[in-house]
């Protein structure tokens, strides 16, 4: 019996580390529930609405859905997907004009070149009788590899109209992201036909990639405006340890993998340095990962007390993480749509709601009870 | 008594070992962590390439020691899903899986997307698997027999 008893409380003693090692301490939020919109999906990678309430949707396979009433619709003649590891179908945005232009701006991963493998590229392509029509490849990362991992791939409109989209290092942290003549762990910034601004930071600088923006980041799978400062938000996935907040301004490096607050998955260290005088600190970082993808600011009223709040997907924990800011930082943090299933996307649609795209399951309509 | 019974079946254990050549799973730790026992050198080769597939693939999830994450990502190390399913676990790294399963008691609903690999390649993560953080399943897995297998 006294050997049983031991037995038992060494079990719920390991029970209980694994389960503290595996979890944050983020309070769910009770007041909150959803309605699923689109139905069946399985890895909604990003989704936007047309403005005649339509949805388009990414399926990371390689399927370009249209949705309206209730009817899906596959769109054909999308570009050829390089559908390996975290690679496939990414994301989707329209032009700021998009009614007066048309143009609809996807990444993917591509294996267009002459080296075996793949990376991150972006086109623009109009919709026409539900094809993907005048497709035109704006940018695509070098050189190809066969690495599974990090393809970054958010794209972001600023109020200049200047299109933003990340790539992420593509596995190799070593030469990529604190390079800038390559490609991998940058945010970029191009004129909406592909042109590069005359006035990026590194457009003077040889051998750079004109393109860049900011450097020195490691996976990169959400990425906003903020509405009140205008300023661009984006996260990242750190190893293990050290997700992080980014406000990402021009010519910065944000210190990957020189410094930061993850370690290794296996548990070694990358690094006892956290900051350098020359490298940008996090607006905020997760010790333990959350694994984040998609993010949105609620600008809308429909949320009461939640105005200005910063939404962030955890595909690890499975929870809509509602972030609240204040003065650029991140003061509570809780779990809403918590075990619903991998977040994946999150956009604030015309009425003001916030939709998020759930691995598995669908998009789902986030909703505010009393 | 016990002893002798014991050297004579390690006796036999080793000539079984040495007259099966090449079909025996061995059970190894990990490449870096070879037990010093006779290897069959085509499954350990396999197993070294597969080490490398899989911390390029899996691991992010399925973390280093196969242990997973509760509730979300099945565990690789112990699991009966893999031991026992063998085909299934084959076609889900080919074809993705998505759905309920049960891993050890516990469901999982998840995701998970193909991995767009080369038939080699799932040879080498499936014997990577199969032989690492104590699992000792199955026997050496090939090409042929992940190429028969379809969706």
């Amino acid at each position: 019996m006294n050997h049983r008893c031991t037995l038992s409380v060494l079990a719920s003693l390991l029970l209980w580390s694994l389960l503290a090692c595996a979890q944050d301490k983020n309070p769910i939020n009770t007041k909150n529930s959803h309605e699923v919109v689109v139905p069946d999906l399985s890895i909604p990678w990003g989704f936007c609405f047309l403005p005649d309430g339509a949805m388009l949707i990414t399926e990371k396979e390689g399927e370009l859905i249209h949705f309206k009433d209730g009817k899906k619709t596959q769109i054909s003649g999308i570009p050829e997907v390089y559908n390996r590891g975290q690679g496939g179908l990414m994301d989707i945005k329209l032009h700021p004009d998009y009614k007066d232009n048309d143009w609809i701006y996807l990444t993917y991963a591509s294996s267009e070149g002459e080296e075996e493998g793949g990376n991150t590229a972006l086109m623009r392509a109009k919709l026409k009788d539900n094809a993907l029509v005048e497709q035109e490849i704006l940018y695509k990362a070098t050189p190809n590899t066969t690495r599974g991992q990090h393809f970054g791939s958010r794209i972001v409109f600023d109020d200049d109209g200047y299109l933003f989209f990340t790539i992420g290092e593509r596995g190799n942290r070593d030469e990529n992201p604190q390079d800038i003549s390559r490609d991998g762990g940058k945010v970029y910034r191009l004129n909406d036909d592909g042109s590069i601004p005359d006035d990026n930071p590194f457009v003077n600088t040889p051998n750079a990639k004109k393109a860049i923006y900011s450097y020195g980041h490691r996976n990169q799978q959400g990425m906003v405006i903020n509405p009140t400062t205008q300023a661009i938000w984006a996260h990242e996935h750190g190893p293990k340890g050290g997700d992080e907040i980014n406000i990402v301004e021009a010519g910065k490096n944000y210190g990957w993998p020189v410094i930061t607050y993850g370690v290794n998955y296996s548990g070694t260290t990358i690094t006892d340095e956290t900051s350098r005088p020359n490298m940008a600190q996090p607006l905020y970082y997760w010790v333990p990962s959350i694994a984040p993808s998609g993010m949105e600011f609620i600008s809308s009223d429909v949320y009461e007390g939640w105005k200005g709040n910063l939404l962030v997907g955890s595909l690890k924990f499975q929870y809509l993480d509602n972030c609240y800011i204040k003065d650029n930082k991140v003061v509570k943090q809780e779990r809403l749509l918590d075990g619903l299933g991998r977040v994946r996307s999150i956009n604030q649609g015309p009425d003001g709601f916030i939709y998020v795209g759930i691995e598995n399951l669908g998009i789902v309509k986030l909703i505010q009870t009393k | 008594m016990k002893n002798s019974l014991i050297i004579i079946l390690a006796v036999l254990m080793f000539c079984a070992c040495n007259t099966t050549e090449k079909k025996q799973g061995l059970a190894v730790a990990s490449s870096s962590e070879l037990k010093p026992v006779k290897q069959d050198s085509e499954l350990s080769e396999s197993i070294a390439r597969g080490e490398s597939i899989y911390t390029d693939f899996c691991m992010s999830c399925h973390l280093p020691n196969g242990q997973g994450v509760a509730n979300v990502y099945p565990p690789l190390a112990n699991s009966d899903y893999l031991k026992n399913k063998q085909t299934e676990s084959i076609k889900a790294i080919k074809y993705g899986l998505s759905g309920k399963i049960v891993v050890n008691g516990s469901p999982y609903n998840n995701v998970m997307s193909p991995m767009g690999l080369e038939d080699d390649e799932t040879v080498d993560v499936m014997n990577y698997i199969n032989n690492s953080w104590g699992n000792t399943f199955g026997t050496l897995i090939t090409e042929t027999q992940v190429s028969k297998i379809e969706q």
